[in-house]
């Protein structure tokens, strides 16, 4: 299959890689833009979940008679109103939408509710009775791996199991001079978007139209996973994701959709579903916990040579994007480095511990956390410098990584490396370590690298869609399926747009995202690549768009297409400017024509042409690379951990959307940041004790570091729109390793298990000062 | 939320009325930043809700006899601002700066803070260490009473159920004192205390203090002096580090800490003495 | 179901209305007005997304019971932005202060009130003064920035 690769542009570009101001900030800075959860309908009734007492129990009885007689409440729902399939996920449907047999974990949905009031609903939840039969809880992933635990899944607790070998480890570790064996621990990091989970849904009887109204990654599944589940005509079910506030891999997965739906469908009036944070927070997906198992061999020169890794992973009660988070940290485990011999296993496994999902870096962050406290406890060992030992062992371009494939696409990381070293933090690190105010704050500065795989992987339905119609004002209107979650996806189509159609004023373009029924189906908005699908789709679309644009010109003009420019929004002869026709007067006649044109842009994403047996998905093919530097500042006394500056090196390709890339780089070196410092969702015995803000601790703009300094890396990867990839998750999986690294630096403690809270750093700290 | 009766006394006397009308039945409201939080919980079993924010009676800050009177539904943000407690209450000042964020501190009151006897509460250790008073009303009684005869367990006072809180009287600061607020939480605003420690020292001469008031917040039942720590801390010159590390070290002995979600009995004990340290060694203008 | 007439400016404008005694000064915004303008976030005043402006004061909206806003001047983000949009929300639209877009009013209507009391705060100031409302997409770096801009001092 042919890959459409572009050549760089060589006229100065106008929009790409410009400051502007983000498309809908007008709207969101007056409060004007409506979310799902500021919608209001005619005969509205409110919905609301029931769910699981227990984290593993069988199901008896349900008995909603007292809750269906509660004045006020229309319908409950149990599992027997389920017109179709009674599951869900996204790669294996095994979360019932409502239990029958059966709860896993505290958030299973077990009822739902629709009421005329809000008030009335958290009466009504009580009034659901069911009987259950408690079973012991899986808590610990090692437990749940033994052939006498409790079974989660009839087929046993082990989801998934990756293996894979590349030349001969013993061999590799015999050769070695040094040998640094470890285990390291992540948490169970919380999404905490400011808006949860929440949605409208309303049904047209005239239209015979479901319309489901909720903020997500991927509006198309969603309008499969509700049609599969209401057995309906997918047509028939028009979803639309747009805007959210906020997803990061937490929304991916449905929320409510296929309950707003089935409430919607049932009662035949509009319902609306506002997840508490407090519901949010125990019924919504988690980032992995991983025990990571690592043994790294290497030459006294710093030439690596063995790596033995072990990914122990807590998915929880249900698949969700288990597999291929595992996956994908078993892609990564190796860091992007040079290594013969490896051997890497990944465990997917069910326990009872609340439902783990995709969340940016999704398996990443755990692997790079792991690998790069390896390679800074090697570079110590060695006495290297950690840079220097990074660079005598990082990939170049087609060279195998860790599990046998090449990355035959773009790559930066010579160049990551460099700016590294030249930053202000690393160059000026032992006189920054000098700066001790207080003899008891010590700092330190620590550095880390990390890639990213984007796109789902080969083997996988992955694409991008996009349609551009042009208006009688001479402006265009812009369609691509993907869903703005923040990221500033609507502005970077919107650039791609301005650019490719060769216009000079931004309001000619129009963007559109996120609705089945108004947009092509342009793939996910995960994976780092949300911007890359549409954005390539709508590079193709607007490059037909000018050719047809430059063919309708020509006959107007009466001259051939080669000799024709655009500039401006305005098509000219090129040797005879005055001779003209702009876009708006080209529109007007054309509409009078009933000739206006669309055009349309479709590919599939680039994948590997080999796959890595026994590893759904793998390898990816294009990747981002990221490299961070952290100044970190220590309390010695109390072990509480402050990160004072930090720098971001990116390399996404050509960075589009300036102001974007910039805002996505410093969200994540904070988001980062807390996944290092202060972040864990604490479960015991499968109860959550974690289950607000002010027990779930995220950054506030006091803990976030008095400078974050963004540095792109453009390298220019032809197989993206204006050489541009995607970097949505990179931007923040190096920073925590360069916190605990930076820790080491400060206090000479190795922190192996995040997050780095006060009283873990603390009791490191003591147990050093009495050896 | 909850069903309640909502009533709002127009004075001092027909809130006192209410409370004995309603005694155990009835919960005071004044900023609600704790109160909302209960009765969205589904914490709270009284049914009426008396409305005291508003009393003239129970607002404001005076300075009086080498004192500082202050109402108790006065907020944390005017205790900031105010240019009384700023001059002659800085440590209290220091304290409320550390609750909530700006919002919480615009509703949150020092009453309802001493009221909830939240063993966390960052007023708290503050007001113990300044000896503070309380003044406590009923409908035909008014009585006085110290900080140590206040609380008596966690979320427990010995203010009675037909009682308001009155004032709060703290001494006012003098020429010779010198003090210290120190929270430890796990991030750097909006933060509910693992640990806290207020410390004030009276000067005699040099880096000798004649008195010492230690009081250790977040890490017990009920929050206390701290007076081992006191004696030590007075019984010498503040000159060498070792013996300051001695002097807090008592801490350990001092407190009784839980374990909860954000931290384990072990570390509170152990960090009150380095928080305790930290501070001396801010105070004193001491290298660690 | 215990209600009560309240009586308050909202706004600029007169509000009377007999509404359930316990309901928050937000639930009555969104779900009875429908000025949605300032969200929920939380519920329980930890997360800032909530902040109106009550008397010259910031306040989380979900921790104000409706009865006590009787008699008072509250002020939301579509009161600010009524005559048009303000300086500050235009330096956090120029300085890119906004993704996601769903902390942006409570950031807005804790900045206005900061500098209504502080016209040219620090950096530590402005810090200090947003401490109280979360972001999780920005890394506030820009939103410093934004209200750097507005107050007039360096960018």
């Amino acid at each position: 299959m042919k890959i459409k690769v572009e050549k760089p542009i060589k006229k100065k570009e106008r929009w790409i890689g410009k400051k502007v101001p983000q498309v809908l900030s007008n709207e969101k800075v007056t409060g004007k833009l409506k979310y799902p959860s500021d919608i209001y309908l005619e005969n509205m009734l409110w919905g609301a979940v029931v769910r699981s007492k227990y984290p593993h129990a069988v199901i008896k009885k349900i008995d909603a008679t007292k809750a269906e007689n509660f004045p006020g409440v229309v319908k409950v729902l149990t599992w027997k109103d389920i017109p179709g399939v009674n599951g869900f996920g996204i790669v294996v449907q095994d979360q019932p939408v409502l239990c029958k047999d059966k709860v896993r974990y505290v958030g299973d949905a077990v009822a739902l509710i629709a009421a005329e009031t809000r008030e009335t609903l958290s009466k009504a939840k009580e009034l659901v009775e069911v009987e259950y039969e408690v079973l012991p809880p899986v808590t610990d992933p090692f437990v749940a791996m033994r052939d006498d635990a409790p079974k989660v899944h009839r087929d046993g607790n082990i989801h998934l199991h990756t293996v894979i070998n590349k030349g001969d480890i013993n061999k590799g570790f015999g050769e070695a001079d040094l040998i640094i064996e470890n285990e390291y621990r992540t948490g169970r990091q919380e999404h905490a978007y400011l808006e949860t989970e929440s949605g409208v849904a309303y049904y047209d009887e005239d239209t015979d139209l479901l319309t489901v109204w909720c903020g997500g990654q991927y509006a198309f599944r969603d309008q499969a996973q509700i049609a599969r589940v209401l057995a309906l005509d997918p047509r028939k079910v028009r979803v639309i994701a747009n805007p959210l506030g906020g997803g990061f891999g937490g929304k991916d997965e449905i929320t409510t959709q296929i309950h707003l739906a089935l409430l919607t469908y049932l009662t035949k009036r509009p319902v609306k579903m506002v997840i508490s944070r407090e519901e949010s927070m125990i019924f919504s997906w988690k980032r992995h916990p991983m025990i990571l198992k690592y043994r790294t061999g290497v030459k006294k020169d710093g030439t690596l040579i063995a790596n033995e890794v072990y990914i122990y992973a807590d998915t929880g009660a249900y698949a969700s994007l288990g597999g291929p988070v595992v996956n994908l940290a078993v892609e990564h485990s190796c860091g992007p480095y040079r290594i013969p011999n490896t051997h890497i296993e990944g465990f997917c496994i069910y326990t009872n511990n609340g439902v783990s999902g995709a969340f940016r870096g999704f398996g990443v962050n755990q692997v790079t956390f792991a690998m790069e406290s390896q390679m800074d406890e090697i570079a110590r060992k060695l006495n290297m410098d950690p840079v220097e030992l990074r660079r005598k062992n990082i990939l170049k371009r087609g060279e195998e990584t860790g599990i046998g494939s090449k990355i035959e696409t773009s790559m930066g990381l010579d160049i990551i490396l460099k700016e590294m070293e030249n930053s202000s933090i690393y160059r000026d690190r032992a006189k920054e370590e000098n700066l001790d105010k207080k003899p008891w704050i010590k700092r330190g500065v620590g550095v880390a690298i990390s890639y990213q795989g984007t796109g789902l992987g080969v083997g996988l339905p992955d694409y991008g869609s996009a349609w551009i119609e042009m208006r009688k004002d001479g402006g265009f209107n812009v369609f691509a399926g993907n869903v703005d979650v923040g990221q500033g996806l609507q502005t970077s189509f919107k650039l791609i747009a301005l650019e490719t159609l060769c216009l000079r004023d931004e309001r000619k373009v129009h963007i559109i995202t996120g609705d089945t029924h108004l947009t092509p189906d342009s793939g996910t908005s995960t994976a780092s690549a949300g911007t890359y699908r549409g954005g390539k789709a709508i590079r193709m679309a607007g490059i037909k768009m000018i050719d047809l644009l430059k063919k309708h010109a020509s006959r107007m003009l009466g001259e051939n297409k080669e000799n024709l420019e655009i500039e401006d929004g305005t098509i000219f002869v090129k040797d005879n400017p005055d001779r003209r026709i702009s876009y708006e007067e080209l529109g007007e006649i054309l509409f009078k024509k009933g000739r206006l044109p669309k055009t349309e842009g479709h590919f599939y994403f680039p994948t590997s042409k080999t796959k890595i047996p026994g590893a759904f998905g793998l390898p990816h093919y294009i990747f981002s690379f990221s490299g961070s530097v952290a100044l970190v500042e220590v309390n010695t006394l109390t072990g509480k951990v402050n990160l004072v500056k930090a720098v971001n090196i990116i390399d996404g390709g050509k960075v589009i959307n300036k102001l974007g890339f910039e805002g996505q780089s410093e969200g994540g070196i904070v988001m980062g940041m807390g996944y290092a410092l202060t972040e864990d969702t604490i479960i015991k015995d499968g109860y959550f004790l974690t289950k607000n803000l002010s027990t779930y601790i995220i950054p506030t703009i006091k803990d976030a570091p008095k400078e974050i300094e963004t540095i792109p890396v453009e390298t220019y990867e032809e197989l993206g729109p204006f050489g541009e990839k995607g970097i949505g998750e990179t931007v923040m999986v190096p920073i925590a390793p360069a916190i605990t690294n930076g820790i080491f630096d400060a206090v000479g403690v190795r922190i192996r298990q995040i997050p780095a809270t006060p009283e873990r750093v603390f009791w490191a700290i003591r147990k050093r000062e009495n050896k | 939320m909850k069903e309640f009766e909502y009533l709002k006394p127009r004075d001092l006397n027909e809130a006192l009325f209410f409370a004995r009308e309603y005694k155990h039945r009835k919960k005071f409201l004044a900023g609600g930043t704790d109160l909302i939080v209960r009765l969205k919980d589904n914490l709270i079993r009284e049914d009426y809700i008396i409305d005291i924010g508003e009393i003239k009676e129970l607002k404001g800050i005076e300075r009086k006899n080498g004192e500082i009177y202050i109402g108790p539904t006065t907020t944390h943000s005017e205790i900031i601002e105010s240019q009384i407690t700023k001059k002659y209450a800085p440590l209290l000042v220091e304290a409320v700066k550390t609750i909530g964020s700006p919002q919480i501190r615009n509703r949150g009151t020092i009453g309802g803070n001493v009221c909830n006897a939240s063993p966390a509460g960052d007023s708290i250790p503050a007001l113990v260490i300044s000896g503070a008073r309380f003044v406590i009303k009923s409908l035909d009684n008014e009585r006085t009473i110290d900080i140590k005869d206040l609380f008596l367990g966690p979320g427990k006072t010995s203010i009675g159920d037909d009682e308001i809180l009155y004032r709060i009287i703290i001494p006012e600061w003098k020429e010779n004192e010198i003090g210290f607020f120190n929270k430890l939480g796990q991030r750097n605003a909006m933060s509910i205390s693992i640990a806290s420690v207020a410390v004030k020292l009276e000067r005699e001469e040099g880096n000798k203090f004649k008195k010492a008031f230690v009081s250790f917040g977040a890490v017990s039942p009920v929050v206390n002096r701290a007076t081992r720590c006191e004696n030590l801390l007075t019984e010498r010159e503040l000159n060498s580090k070792d013996y300051i590390f001695e002097a807090a070290s008592c801490a350990v002995n001092e407190v009784n800490p839980i374990t909860d979600v954000r931290a384990t009995r072990e570390y509170r004990r152990e960090v009150s003495k380095y928080l305790l340290y930290e501070s001396l060694l801010n105070l004193l203008r001491i290298g660690g | 179901m215990k209600t009560i007439k309240i009586n308050f400016v909202l706004n600029g404008e007169e509000i009377v209305d007999e509404v359930p005694v316990n309901i928050t000064l937000l639930d009555y915004l969104r779900d009875y007005l429908r000025l949605t303008g300032t969200k929920e976030g939380c519920g329980k005043g930890e997360c800032g997304a909530c902040t109106v402006i009550i008397n010259g004061r910031s306040v989380n909206s979900c921790m104000v019971l409706i009865p006590q806003v009787d008699g008072k001047n509250v002020l939301t983000i579509e009161g600010l932005s009524n005559d048009g949009v303000t300086e500050i929300q235009e330096a956090f639209v120029e300085e890119g202060a906004i993704q996601c877009g769903f902390c942006t009013p409570g950031m807005v209507m804790s900045t206005y009130y900061l500098l209504s009391k502080n016209p040219h705060p620090d950096e530590e100031e402005i810090r200090e003064g947003l401490s109280g409302n979360l972001c999780r997409c920005t890394g506030y770096k820009k939103i410093i920035e934004a209200v750097k801009r507005a107050s007039g001092g360096k960018k």
